[in-house]
Protein backbone atom coordinates (compact mmCIF):
# COMPACT_ATOMS: atom_id res chain seq x y z
CA UNK A 1 0.00 0.00 0.00
CA UNK A 2 1.70 3.33 -1.04
CA UNK A 3 1.88 6.09 1.51
CA UNK A 4 -0.93 8.27 0.00
CA UNK A 5 -3.38 5.10 0.52
CA UNK A 6 -2.15 4.53 3.91
CA UNK A 7 -2.84 8.45 4.85
CA UNK A 8 -6.37 7.72 2.81
CA UNK A 9 -7.09 5.05 5.11
CA UNK A 10 -6.03 6.67 8.28
CA UNK A 11 -8.26 9.46 7.43
CA UNK A 12 -11.65 7.56 7.27
CA UNK A 13 -12.88 8.00 10.59
CA UNK A 14 -12.36 11.88 10.04
CA UNK A 15 -13.70 12.27 6.50
CA UNK A 16 -16.93 10.28 7.69
CA UNK A 17 -17.43 12.64 10.60
CA UNK A 18 -16.74 15.79 9.17
CA UNK A 19 -19.69 14.55 6.89
CA UNK A 20 -21.93 14.11 9.38
CA UNK A 21 -20.66 17.22 11.12
CA UNK A 22 -23.31 19.10 8.45
CA UNK A 23 -26.51 16.68 9.38
CA UNK A 24 -27.54 13.45 10.04
CA UNK A 25 -27.08 11.23 7.16
CA UNK A 26 -27.96 7.32 6.16
CA UNK A 27 -25.01 5.02 4.94
CA UNK A 28 -25.27 5.27 1.24
CA UNK A 29 -25.99 9.25 2.05
CA UNK A 30 -22.64 9.85 3.44
CA UNK A 31 -20.60 7.82 0.61
CA UNK A 32 -22.22 9.82 -1.97
CA UNK A 33 -21.78 13.09 -0.43
CA UNK A 34 -18.12 11.78 0.44
CA UNK A 35 -17.85 11.44 -2.82
CA UNK A 36 -19.63 14.57 -4.46
CA UNK A 37 -17.08 16.68 -1.51
CA UNK A 38 -14.64 15.65 -2.88
CA UNK A 39 -15.38 15.71 -6.70
CA UNK A 40 -14.70 12.44 -6.69
CA UNK A 41 -11.53 12.10 -5.16
CA UNK A 42 -12.56 10.23 -2.53
CA UNK A 43 -14.64 7.21 -2.75
CA UNK A 44 -15.43 4.30 0.39
CA UNK A 45 -16.48 1.09 -0.02
CA UNK A 46 -19.12 -0.30 2.10
CA UNK A 47 -17.38 -2.77 3.41
CA UNK A 48 -15.41 -0.07 4.97
CA UNK A 49 -18.06 2.92 5.74
CA UNK A 50 -20.45 0.63 7.66
CA UNK A 51 -17.54 -0.85 10.28
CA UNK A 52 -16.59 2.10 10.60
CA UNK A 53 -19.64 4.17 11.37
CA UNK A 54 -20.46 0.74 13.67
CA UNK A 55 -17.54 1.72 15.54
CA UNK A 56 -17.80 5.89 15.84
CA UNK A 57 -21.08 4.94 17.05
CA UNK A 58 -19.60 2.20 19.99
CA UNK A 59 -17.14 4.99 20.50
CA UNK A 60 -19.66 7.38 21.64
CA UNK A 61 -19.09 9.39 18.61
CA UNK A 62 -22.16 9.16 16.03
CA UNK A 63 -24.96 8.02 17.22
CA UNK A 64 -27.72 6.37 14.79
CA UNK A 65 -31.81 5.71 14.61
CA UNK A 66 -33.44 3.62 12.27
CA UNK A 67 -36.03 5.30 10.08
CA UNK A 68 -39.37 3.54 8.72
CA UNK A 69 -40.63 4.24 5.57
CA UNK A 70 -43.48 3.52 3.36
CA UNK A 71 -42.73 1.66 -0.26
CA UNK A 72 -38.96 0.84 0.90
CA UNK A 73 -36.87 -0.31 3.46
CA UNK A 74 -36.48 1.75 6.76
CA UNK A 75 -33.03 3.68 7.25
CA UNK A 76 -30.45 4.02 9.56
CA UNK A 77 -29.85 7.40 10.19
CA UNK A 78 -26.53 8.21 11.76
CA UNK A 79 -25.69 11.76 14.14
CA UNK A 80 -22.24 12.69 15.49
CA UNK A 81 -22.22 13.68 18.90
CA UNK A 82 -20.53 16.10 21.00
CA UNK A 83 -17.79 14.00 21.70
CA UNK A 84 -17.84 13.78 17.67
CA UNK A 85 -17.50 16.64 17.16
CA UNK A 86 -14.82 17.35 19.76
CA UNK A 87 -12.87 14.60 17.81
CA UNK A 88 -13.41 16.21 14.15
CA UNK A 89 -12.13 19.71 15.78
CA UNK A 90 -9.05 17.66 17.29
CA UNK A 91 -8.35 15.41 13.89
CA UNK A 92 -8.86 18.81 12.29
CA UNK A 93 -6.07 21.06 13.58
CA UNK A 94 -3.69 17.74 13.92
CA UNK A 95 -4.18 17.40 10.10
CA UNK A 96 -3.91 21.18 9.23
CA UNK A 97 -0.80 21.23 10.78
CA UNK A 98 0.66 18.08 9.27
CA UNK A 99 -0.44 18.95 5.93
CA UNK A 100 0.87 22.67 6.52
CA UNK A 101 3.92 21.51 7.54
CA UNK A 102 4.34 18.57 5.06
CA UNK A 103 3.42 21.33 2.28
CA UNK A 104 6.75 23.60 4.17
CA UNK A 105 8.95 20.71 4.11
CA UNK A 106 8.41 19.70 0.42
CA UNK A 107 8.45 23.55 -0.73
CA UNK A 108 11.93 23.96 1.57
CA UNK A 109 13.25 20.74 -0.01
CA UNK A 110 12.65 22.41 -3.72
CA UNK A 111 13.76 25.69 -2.37
CA UNK A 112 17.78 24.99 -2.68
CA UNK A 113 17.39 23.27 -6.37
CA UNK A 114 15.92 26.45 -7.30
CA UNK A 115 18.31 28.93 -5.59
CA UNK A 116 20.65 27.10 -6.89
CA UNK A 117 20.07 26.78 -10.43
CA UNK A 118 22.03 30.01 -12.05
CA UNK B 1 -10.73 4.46 1.07
CA UNK B 2 -9.47 5.06 -2.45
CA UNK B 3 -8.98 7.54 -5.03
CA UNK B 4 -11.50 6.72 -8.06
CA UNK B 5 -10.82 4.43 -10.29
CA UNK B 6 -7.37 3.23 -8.47
CA UNK B 7 -7.44 -0.90 -8.21
CA UNK B 8 -7.22 -1.37 -4.34
CA UNK B 9 -10.68 -1.95 -3.80
CA UNK B 10 -12.51 -5.06 -5.89
CA UNK B 11 -14.74 -3.55 -8.79
CA UNK B 12 -15.33 -6.85 -10.75
CA UNK B 13 -18.08 -6.67 -12.16
CA UNK B 14 -18.69 -10.54 -12.02
CA UNK B 15 -18.86 -10.60 -7.79
CA UNK B 16 -21.93 -11.30 -6.54
CA UNK B 17 -25.76 -10.54 -6.48
CA UNK B 18 -27.51 -8.91 -3.85
CA UNK B 19 -28.96 -12.19 -2.26
CA UNK B 20 -25.36 -13.97 -2.62
CA UNK B 21 -23.47 -10.83 -1.32
CA UNK B 22 -26.36 -10.91 1.51
CA UNK B 23 -25.63 -14.49 2.37
CA UNK B 24 -22.02 -14.46 2.53
CA UNK B 25 -21.91 -11.74 5.01
CA UNK B 26 -24.39 -13.43 7.20
CA UNK B 27 -21.82 -16.24 7.33
CA UNK B 28 -19.14 -13.82 8.79
CA UNK B 29 -21.90 -12.75 11.40
CA UNK B 30 -22.37 -16.23 12.96
CA UNK B 31 -22.41 -15.87 16.52
CA UNK B 32 -24.06 -12.83 17.11
CA UNK B 33 -27.85 -12.71 18.56
CA UNK B 34 -30.30 -13.06 15.54
CA UNK B 35 -31.58 -9.49 16.24
CA UNK B 36 -28.16 -7.89 15.42
CA UNK B 37 -27.67 -10.01 12.58
CA UNK B 38 -30.47 -8.77 10.91
CA UNK B 39 -30.64 -5.51 11.98
CA UNK B 40 -26.49 -5.39 10.49
CA UNK B 41 -27.99 -7.27 6.99
CA UNK B 42 -30.99 -5.10 6.90
CA UNK B 43 -28.56 -1.47 6.52
CA UNK B 44 -26.33 -3.49 3.81
CA UNK B 45 -29.78 -4.10 1.97
CA UNK B 46 -31.09 -1.13 2.11
CA UNK B 47 -27.59 0.66 1.24
CA UNK B 48 -28.31 -2.04 -2.01
CA UNK B 49 -31.97 -0.62 -2.33
CA UNK B 50 -30.55 3.23 -2.29
CA UNK B 51 -28.11 2.10 -5.01
CA UNK B 52 -30.63 0.95 -7.40
CA UNK B 53 -32.87 3.73 -7.27
CA UNK B 54 -30.04 5.73 -7.54
CA UNK B 55 -30.51 6.90 -11.41
CA UNK B 56 -26.66 7.59 -11.80
CA UNK B 57 -25.61 4.16 -10.43
CA UNK B 58 -25.83 1.40 -12.46
CA UNK B 59 -25.89 -2.41 -10.84
CA UNK B 60 -22.96 -3.45 -11.00
CA UNK B 61 -21.71 -0.29 -9.76
CA UNK B 62 -23.70 -0.61 -6.26
CA UNK B 63 -22.36 -4.33 -5.64
CA UNK B 64 -18.87 -3.30 -6.45
CA UNK B 65 -18.92 -0.28 -4.21
CA UNK B 66 -20.21 -2.51 -1.47
CA UNK B 67 -16.70 -4.28 -1.18
CA UNK B 68 -15.89 -7.81 -0.59
CA UNK B 69 -18.12 -9.58 1.59
CA UNK B 70 -15.52 -11.46 3.90
CA UNK B 71 -14.02 -7.33 4.41
CA UNK B 72 -17.41 -6.23 5.47
CA UNK B 73 -18.34 -9.38 7.47
CA UNK B 74 -15.31 -9.59 9.28
CA UNK B 75 -15.49 -5.77 9.61
CA UNK B 76 -18.71 -6.04 11.36
CA UNK B 77 -17.85 -9.05 13.26
CA UNK B 78 -14.43 -7.62 14.86
CA UNK B 79 -16.97 -4.34 16.25
CA UNK B 80 -19.84 -6.13 17.34
CA UNK B 81 -18.24 -8.39 19.20
CA UNK B 82 -19.68 -11.90 18.43
CA UNK B 83 -19.49 -14.73 21.85
CA UNK B 84 -19.88 -12.00 24.14
CA UNK B 85 -21.25 -14.51 26.27
CA UNK B 86 -18.00 -16.90 25.59
CA UNK B 87 -16.44 -13.41 26.78
CA UNK B 88 -18.66 -13.20 29.72
CA UNK B 89 -18.48 -17.07 31.02
CA UNK B 90 -14.70 -15.98 30.78
CA UNK B 91 -14.82 -13.97 33.06
CA UNK B 92 -17.36 -15.58 35.57
CA UNK B 93 -16.22 -18.88 35.77
CA UNK B 94 -12.99 -18.53 36.67
CA UNK B 95 -13.51 -15.57 39.33
CA UNK B 96 -16.29 -18.38 40.87
CA UNK B 97 -14.26 -21.83 40.32
CA UNK B 98 -10.35 -21.20 40.10
CA UNK B 99 -9.71 -19.01 43.23
CA UNK B 100 -11.22 -21.46 45.51
CA UNK B 101 -10.04 -24.41 43.71
CA UNK B 102 -6.60 -22.79 44.21
CA UNK B 103 -7.32 -22.01 48.02
CA UNK B 104 -8.65 -25.68 48.48
CA UNK B 105 -5.87 -27.25 46.37
CA UNK B 106 -3.03 -24.81 48.54
CA UNK B 107 -5.16 -25.76 51.60
CA UNK B 108 -4.33 -29.55 50.99
CA UNK B 109 -1.00 -28.95 51.30
CA UNK B 110 -0.45 -26.51 53.88
CA UNK B 111 -3.65 -26.77 55.93
CA UNK B 112 -6.15 -24.09 56.64
CA UNK B 113 -5.29 -20.92 56.35
CA UNK B 114 -4.54 -18.34 59.03
CA UNK B 115 -6.37 -14.75 57.72
CA UNK B 116 -3.68 -12.58 59.60
CA UNK B 117 -0.60 -14.55 58.77
CA UNK B 118 1.23 -12.10 56.28
CA UNK B 119 4.10 -15.14 55.82
CA UNK B 120 1.77 -17.86 55.69
CA UNK B 121 3.23 -20.20 52.73
CA UNK B 122 -0.82 -20.36 51.34
CA UNK B 123 -1.56 -16.68 51.50
CA UNK B 124 1.73 -16.10 49.36
CA UNK B 125 1.61 -18.61 47.43
CA UNK B 126 -2.45 -18.12 46.83
CA UNK B 127 -1.40 -14.66 45.67
CA UNK B 128 0.80 -15.37 43.08
CA UNK B 129 -1.15 -18.28 41.86
CA UNK B 130 -4.16 -15.94 41.55
CA UNK B 131 -1.82 -13.25 39.43
CA UNK B 132 -0.92 -15.85 36.95
CA UNK B 133 -4.00 -16.91 36.72
CA UNK B 134 -5.31 -12.98 36.42
CA UNK B 135 -2.74 -12.41 33.68
CA UNK B 136 -3.49 -15.48 31.73
CA UNK B 137 -6.78 -14.82 31.61
CA UNK B 138 -5.99 -11.26 30.15
CA UNK B 139 -4.10 -12.78 27.93
CA UNK B 140 -6.76 -15.19 26.67
CA UNK B 141 -9.00 -11.98 26.21
CA UNK B 142 -6.20 -10.50 23.85
CA UNK B 143 -5.61 -13.13 21.62
CA UNK B 144 -9.99 -13.24 21.40
CA UNK B 145 -9.68 -9.21 20.70
CA UNK B 146 -12.09 -9.06 23.75
CA UNK B 147 -10.91 -5.61 25.50
CA UNK B 148 -13.75 -6.31 27.94
CA UNK B 149 -11.88 -9.42 28.86
CA UNK B 150 -8.92 -8.31 28.79
CA UNK B 151 -9.86 -5.34 31.06
CA UNK B 152 -11.72 -7.67 33.73
CA UNK B 153 -8.57 -9.63 34.53
CA UNK B 154 -5.77 -7.18 33.83
CA UNK B 155 -7.84 -5.12 36.69
CA UNK B 156 -8.45 -8.11 39.04
CA UNK B 157 -4.99 -9.00 38.45
CA UNK B 158 -3.68 -5.28 39.42
CA UNK B 159 -6.03 -5.15 42.39
CA UNK B 160 -4.61 -8.94 43.10
CA UNK B 161 -0.94 -7.25 43.12
CA UNK B 162 -1.34 -4.05 44.69
CA UNK B 163 -3.57 -5.84 47.75
CA UNK B 164 -0.54 -8.42 48.59
CA UNK B 165 2.09 -5.70 47.71
CA UNK B 166 0.30 -4.06 50.58
CA UNK B 167 -0.37 -6.71 52.79
CA UNK B 168 3.54 -8.05 52.36
CA UNK B 169 4.67 -4.71 53.22
CA UNK B 170 6.22 -4.04 49.32
CA UNK B 171 5.46 -0.02 49.38
CA UNK B 172 7.72 0.22 52.85
CA UNK B 173 11.35 -0.26 51.06
CA UNK B 174 13.11 -1.58 53.26
CA UNK B 175 10.86 -3.01 55.74
CA UNK B 176 9.26 -5.62 53.56
CA UNK B 177 7.44 -8.33 56.09
CA UNK B 178 8.88 -11.00 54.41
CA UNK B 179 12.76 -12.24 54.90
CA UNK B 180 15.35 -11.58 51.11
CA UNK B 181 12.32 -9.64 49.54
CA UNK B 182 14.14 -6.80 47.72
CA UNK B 183 14.71 -8.12 44.43
CA UNK B 184 11.36 -9.63 44.79
CA UNK B 185 9.79 -6.37 45.79
CA UNK B 186 11.73 -4.96 42.76
CA UNK B 187 10.18 -8.09 40.63
CA UNK B 188 6.84 -7.09 41.87
CA UNK B 189 7.21 -3.31 41.15
CA UNK B 190 8.13 -4.31 37.41
CA UNK B 191 5.44 -6.71 36.95
CA UNK B 192 3.17 -3.58 38.36
CA UNK B 193 3.95 -1.48 35.87
CA UNK B 194 3.71 -4.05 33.24
CA UNK B 195 0.47 -5.00 33.73
CA UNK B 196 -0.15 -0.80 34.39
CA UNK B 197 1.18 -0.08 30.88
CA UNK B 198 -0.89 -3.35 29.75
CA UNK B 199 -3.80 -1.61 30.86
CA UNK B 200 -3.50 1.64 29.40
CA UNK B 201 -2.73 0.56 26.07
CA UNK B 202 -5.62 -1.37 26.00
CA UNK B 203 -7.75 1.98 27.01
CA UNK B 204 -5.84 3.71 24.53
CA UNK B 205 -6.92 1.13 21.79
CA UNK B 206 -10.82 1.59 22.72
CA UNK B 207 -10.04 5.59 23.00
CA UNK B 208 -10.38 5.76 26.82
CA UNK B 209 -14.15 5.25 26.22
CA UNK B 210 -15.29 6.13 29.73
CA UNK B 211 -17.31 3.05 30.06
CA UNK B 212 -14.20 0.90 29.89
CA UNK B 213 -12.06 3.18 31.97
CA UNK B 214 -15.03 2.90 34.93
CA UNK B 215 -14.85 -1.19 34.29
CA UNK B 216 -11.26 -0.75 34.80
CA UNK B 217 -11.04 1.59 37.89
CA UNK B 218 -13.64 -0.08 39.67
CA UNK B 219 -11.51 -3.11 41.48
CA UNK B 220 -9.24 -0.84 41.72
CA UNK B 221 -10.92 2.10 43.32
CA UNK B 222 -12.65 -0.86 45.46
CA UNK B 223 -9.54 -1.86 46.89
CA UNK B 224 -8.45 1.44 47.58
CA UNK B 225 -11.78 1.99 49.32
CA UNK B 226 -11.28 -1.52 51.19
CA UNK B 227 -8.24 0.07 52.40
CA UNK B 228 -8.66 2.97 53.74
CA UNK B 229 -11.90 1.92 55.42
CA UNK B 230 -8.98 -0.69 57.56
CA UNK B 231 -7.21 2.18 58.21
CA UNK B 232 -10.35 4.20 59.82
CA UNK B 233 -10.68 1.01 61.26
CA UNK B 234 -7.22 0.35 62.49
CA UNK B 235 -7.17 3.98 63.84
CA UNK B 236 -10.60 3.69 65.95
CA UNK B 237 -11.61 5.95 64.16
CA UNK B 238 -15.13 3.58 63.73
CA UNK B 239 -16.81 0.65 64.98
CA UNK B 240 -17.96 -1.87 62.52
CA UNK B 241 -21.62 -3.40 62.44
CA UNK B 242 -20.98 -6.23 60.23
CA UNK B 243 -23.10 -8.31 61.39
CA UNK B 244 -25.89 -5.76 59.86
CA UNK B 245 -23.75 -5.53 56.99
CA UNK B 246 -27.11 -7.77 54.63
CA UNK B 247 -29.93 -6.89 56.58
CA UNK B 248 -32.21 -9.69 54.41
CA UNK B 249 -33.65 -12.66 54.58
CA UNK B 250 -31.67 -16.15 53.13
CA UNK B 251 -33.36 -15.03 50.09
CA UNK B 252 -32.61 -11.50 49.70
CA UNK B 253 -28.73 -12.76 50.01
CA UNK B 254 -29.01 -14.85 47.80
CA UNK B 255 -30.69 -12.24 45.33
CA UNK B 256 -27.65 -9.94 46.54
CA UNK B 257 -25.09 -12.52 45.69
CA UNK B 258 -26.76 -12.57 41.99
CA UNK B 259 -26.17 -8.64 41.49
CA UNK B 260 -22.85 -9.25 41.06
CA UNK B 261 -22.95 -11.51 38.07
CA UNK B 262 -26.13 -9.27 37.08
CA UNK B 263 -24.23 -6.27 35.99
CA UNK B 264 -21.23 -8.42 35.16
CA UNK B 265 -23.67 -9.78 32.11
CA UNK B 266 -25.63 -6.54 31.73
CA UNK B 267 -22.15 -5.10 31.55
CA UNK B 268 -20.71 -7.67 29.12
CA UNK B 269 -23.81 -8.74 26.98
CA UNK B 270 -25.34 -6.26 25.67
CA UNK B 271 -24.10 -3.24 23.16
CA UNK B 272 -25.93 -0.37 23.96
CA UNK B 273 -24.50 1.74 26.36
CA UNK B 274 -26.76 2.64 29.20
CA UNK B 275 -27.45 -1.26 30.39
CA UNK B 276 -24.30 -1.51 30.23
CA UNK B 277 -23.66 1.86 32.36
CA UNK B 278 -26.43 0.33 34.58
CA UNK B 279 -24.49 -3.20 35.09
CA UNK B 280 -21.38 -1.29 36.33
CA UNK B 281 -23.75 0.65 38.85
CA UNK B 282 -24.89 -2.96 39.92
CA UNK B 283 -21.38 -3.90 40.51
CA UNK B 284 -20.44 -0.74 42.50
CA UNK B 285 -23.62 -1.15 44.70
CA UNK B 286 -23.04 -4.97 45.20
CA UNK B 287 -19.74 -3.47 46.99
CA UNK B 288 -20.86 0.07 48.26
CA UNK B 289 -23.87 -1.39 50.11
CA UNK B 290 -22.67 -3.86 52.52
CA UNK B 291 -20.45 -0.70 53.97
CA UNK B 292 -22.98 1.51 54.02
CA UNK B 293 -24.66 -0.53 56.28
CA UNK B 294 -21.70 -1.90 58.43
CA UNK B 295 -20.57 1.21 59.25
CA UNK B 296 -23.14 3.83 59.96
CA UNK B 297 -21.97 5.57 62.25
CA UNK B 298 -18.27 6.53 60.78
CA UNK B 299 -19.24 9.83 58.68
CA UNK B 300 -15.47 9.18 56.92
CA UNK B 301 -16.65 5.54 55.92
CA UNK B 302 -19.80 6.65 54.40
CA UNK B 303 -18.12 9.37 52.71
CA UNK B 304 -15.76 7.11 50.87
CA UNK B 305 -17.94 4.73 49.51
CA UNK B 306 -20.50 7.39 48.32
CA UNK B 307 -18.15 8.44 46.58
CA UNK B 308 -17.47 5.59 44.75
CA UNK B 309 -21.08 5.35 43.83
CA UNK B 310 -20.90 8.93 43.16
CA UNK B 311 -18.22 8.73 40.82
CA UNK B 312 -19.77 5.56 38.57
CA UNK B 313 -22.88 7.81 38.94
CA UNK B 314 -21.29 10.60 37.63
CA UNK B 315 -19.51 9.19 34.77
CA UNK B 316 -22.53 7.79 33.72
CA UNK B 317 -24.00 11.45 33.12
CA UNK B 318 -20.94 13.01 31.66
CA UNK B 319 -21.53 9.69 29.18
CA UNK B 320 -24.79 9.95 28.58
CA UNK B 321 -24.87 14.04 28.41
CA UNK B 322 -22.65 13.83 26.01
CA UNK B 323 -24.58 11.14 23.50
CA UNK B 324 -27.80 13.32 24.84
CA UNK B 325 -27.06 16.87 23.12
CA UNK B 326 -26.62 15.42 19.75
CA UNK B 327 -27.58 17.45 16.59
CA UNK B 328 -28.59 20.39 18.49
CA UNK B 329 -28.36 23.71 16.50
CA UNK B 330 -27.50 21.51 13.41
CA UNK B 331 -30.25 21.07 10.21
CA UNK B 332 -30.69 18.16 8.65
CA UNK B 333 -29.96 17.76 5.62
CA UNK B 334 -31.69 16.26 2.48
CA UNK B 335 -30.54 13.24 1.21
CA UNK B 336 -27.81 13.53 -1.87
CA UNK B 337 -29.76 10.64 -3.65
CA UNK B 338 -33.43 10.46 -4.95
CA UNK B 339 -35.42 8.19 -2.83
Amino acid sequence: MSEIQQLRRGSTQVLILSVLASGRMYGYQIMRELEQRSEGYFTMNAALLYPTLHQLEQDGLAESEWEDAQGRRRRKYYTITPRGRQKLAGSQAEWKQFLTSLFKTLQIADQPTQEKAP
Amino acid sequence: MKPAGSDDLPLASEGPGPEMYLAQVRRHLRGLPEQEQADLLDEIASHIESGQSDPRMGAERVMAELGAPEQMGRGLRGIHRPNRLADLLLALAPSYLLSPLVTLVISRFYGAMEVWAVTAPQLYLGGRISLLLAAALASVGRLRRSAELTVFWLSAGLGTLLSLMTREGRFLPGRERIAGSPLESLALYTLLAGLCAWLLVTLRQRRFDPLLVVFAALPLLLAAANFSTGQILLAGGASSRIGQALPFGSAGIAAYQAAWTGGLSLFFLCTRRDPRWSGLLLIAMYYVYPNLNAYQESTGILVIWSALLGLVLLAWAWDWMSRAGRGKGHAVRPPVSPG
